[in-house]
């Protein structure tokens, strides 16, 4: 039983860690919540909806457009409203509340388009899952645990080997010298927000695939990566996948031993804990 | 420049509000002409139209809609033109309760149907304080209702639910069982009702596991009950969860006997989940012979058979209509002459079977034994 908890738990933190690994990359050099981040993925997991189950276009192409549609999307939000906020000199709350408005104004319009009814995508047919050391897992979910692992990686070496990772690193340290040496801030915005937003179409893509569709799915993910980006050390992009991981196996040992209905508790108590003692959580980096 | 951009700015605020003042006054005008034009009578219906429960919200609506179409065809309120206001309680109770206020501003509104035990039940109190009949097709959770009081309902209560299942679960030889239950008015209740009678009958509960309405992942509930071994599981769940529930039970290769909560029986779960719904035993309501025609109306104007959900508003309708024409013929259209007036109904012919209230405003519809095979609901026959 011990292993089919771990399990359940890697796919559980998996899931937070596709979520909070695309929003901590846009906190981090970017400097305000974008809650919004969690109706992106909403949208990628419907834009996989609308290309494979209503237009019946192929699913590795549906995959792609959505990957690029989403990053598109993210690009767009940023340069309409959160760039033209920042040259009005607007404070990180004002963002967030701009967050917090997309995110409800886009749920909203998903639920004009595609009604309140939940959808599901019938690509894969479910199974029993796989026998692994006694706990069983599904492919897809193997799919899940290994992509959010993938991700992990690639944004470790984006942002070590690669010239905009570097940039996207000094903007987050300290953005007022990045831009004496020459690099654009609103350029790593602009990035920080494509890849953030495609990590969020992958998101969108395999939880669309794992859980049903609902207009308002982006609003529990969204709290679920946050608390992970905590949990990790926010701005730090492998402490939000640590975090979601961590969150993941709270909850899910949590309530083998406490009643299944405290499961969210188990999440925001966590979240306490290190808001109050380990505020910049486990591999955010101290200011002074 | 920037002093006179504010003007503009000023100028055009203005219009916009000189535009949308005028255009207020004039719908205003043109409503109030209506309503003193053609005599009608308003009734408010409170659905889950958005939100996790909207799949029963518009299969509900669809029911009003067909009804009222009928009420009036046939000469409405004693001549009367019957109209609805549909608003949306987002299958939350405080989304009803402002939904609620928000009917009450038109005049004359003495009667509001909801649906769904979490929104009745929060508008079960407020229904009497206001004075207002509080008519539910589908409140099953036991409390809804007092003796004498503003709220009816079409549904028999979750306590005869429950006592059901205990019974069908011990005559089936099963004495153990875990229960997955959503954490609601609605699962609460049921649970209480359902252990108590299960209990009494020697039957032994091994655990009761309970999920918040947005859960999505279930694997960790479902393997603690896996590990206790329990001879069948109860899923009290609406469908939009069930989906997802049976789902996982078949990832996890957990193999005991299913038994589901009246929620369960809904067409799109059989569209979404049907091959993993397979042999889930199930208690529910259902259209009687009354309810033929009905049925073979709505198929032929609709080109489905009606659902359960369906029904059941078309008949709250139909029994608000008896009630609403004698008070109207007695001149006295208030909640007080419509609560007596159903409280009088003992035998109205629903499509759902006999519909009489009792002292609670209660009635006593069958729940008859169904289970999913080959992909459709049937009868259970042993």
């Amino acid at each position: 039983m011990f292993n089919q908890l771990v399990i359940n738990s890697l796919i559980a933190g998996a899931i937070y860690a596709l979520v909070a690994s695309g929003f901590s990359l846009i906190y981090s050099t970017c400097k305000f919540i974008h809650f919004a981040h969690g109706t992106v993925i909403t949208i990628g997991a419907y834009f996989l909806f609308l290309t494979f189950s209503i237009l019946g276009i192929n699913f590795w192409l549906s995959i792609v457009l959505t990957v690029v549609f989403v990053s598109f999307f993210g690009w767009l939000i940023n340069t309409t409203i959160y760039r033209q906020l920042r040259k009005r000199k607007a404070s990180s709350v004002i963002l967030l509340f701009t967050s917090f408005a997309l995110l409800i104004l886009f749920e909203s319009l998903i639920l004009m388009f595609f009604g309140a009814d939940v959808k599901t995508i019938d690509f894969i047919k479910i199974q029993e899952g796989i026998e692994i050391f006694g706990a069983i897992i599904t492919p897809l979910q193997i799919v899940i645990i290994v992509t959010a692992l993938v991700i992990l990686t690639l944004l470790y070496l984006l942002m070590k080997k690669t010239k905009i990772g570097k940039a996207m690193r000094a903007v987050a340290d300290n953005k007022d010298v990045a831009e004496v040496v020459g690099i654009s801030s609103e350029k790593v915005y602009s990035w920080s927000f494509i890849i953030g937003s495609a990590i969020a179409g992958i998101g969108g893509i395999l939880i669309g695939l794992e859980q049903n569709l609902e207009p308002t799915m982006g609003t529990a993910l969204i709290i679920k990566g946050f608390t992970g980006a905590i949990i990790g050390g926010i701005g730090s992009v492998p402490g939000a996948i640590l975090g979601s991981f961590l969150l993941g196996f709270a909850e899910n040992f949590g309530i083998w031993f406490l009643p299944s209905g405290y499961k969210d508790a188990i999440a925001f108590i966590i979240l306490f804990i290190f808001l109050l003692f380990m505020p910049h959580g486990i591999l955010g980096i101290k200011r002074k | 420049m920037k002093r006179s951009s504010k003007i503009i700015w000023i100028i055009v605020i203005v219009i916009i509000i000189a535009i949308a003042v005028s255009t207020w006054i004039i719908y205003a005008n043109q409503n109030l002409k209506q309503s003193s034009s053609i005599a009608s009578i308003k009734i408010g219906a409170i659905l889950p139209l958005t939100g996790q429960m909207s799949r029963y919200g518009e299969l509900e609506k669809s029911g009003l809609q067909t009804a009222l179409e009928k009420i009036n065809n046939n000469g409405g309120i004693n001549g009367k033109k019957l109209e609805v206001i549909f608003e949306d309680s987002t299958s939350q109770a405080k989304g009803a309760i402002s939904s609620w206020s928000k009917i009450l501003l038109e005049k004359d509104i003495n009667l509001i149907i909801a649906t769904i035990s979490n929104t009745c039940q929060a508008l079960s109190p407020i229904a009497n304080n206001d004075k207002i009949v509080l008519m539910s097709s589908d409140c099953a959770v036991a409390s809804y209702s007092s003796p004498n009081d503003y709220t009816f309902r079409i549904l028999s209560s979750n306590k005869k639910e429950g006592e059901q299942m205990a019974e069908l679960l011990i005559n089936k030889g099963i004495k153990t069982i875990s229960i997955m239950k959503i954490n609601n008015d609605y699962g609460e209740g049921l649970v209480k009702y359902f252990s108590e009678a299960y209990e009494n009958m020697g039957g032994i509960i091994k655990n009761t596991e309970s999920y918040n309405s947005d859960e999505k992942d279930f694997k960790g509930l479902l393997s603690k009950i896996k590990n206790s071994s329990p001879q069948a599981i109860y899923l009290i769940s609406y469908a939009p969860d069930a989906e997802i529930i049976l789902k996982q039970i078949k990832e996890l290769n957990i193999n005991f006997p299913l038994f589901a909560a009246e929620p369960f029986a809904n067409n799109t779960l059989i569209k979404n989940a049907a091959q993993y719904a397979e042999g889930t035993i199930y208690l529910r309501s259902t259209i009687s012979e009354n309810g033929k025609t009905f049925m073979e109306e709505y198929k032929q104007k609709n080109g489905v058979n009606p659902e359960i959900g369906t029904a059941r508003t078309y008949d709250a309708l139909n029994v608000i209509t008896v009630a609403l024409k004698i008070c109207e013929q007695k001149n006295n259209l208030t909640s007080n002459c419509i609560k007596d007036e159903l409280y009088k109904i003992k035998d109205y012919n629903g499509t759902i079977g006999k519909i009489g209230f009792d002292i609670n405003g209660d009635v006593d519809i069958p729940y008859v034994v169904q289970t999913v095979k080959d992909g459709q609901f049937v009868p259970y026959n042993n």
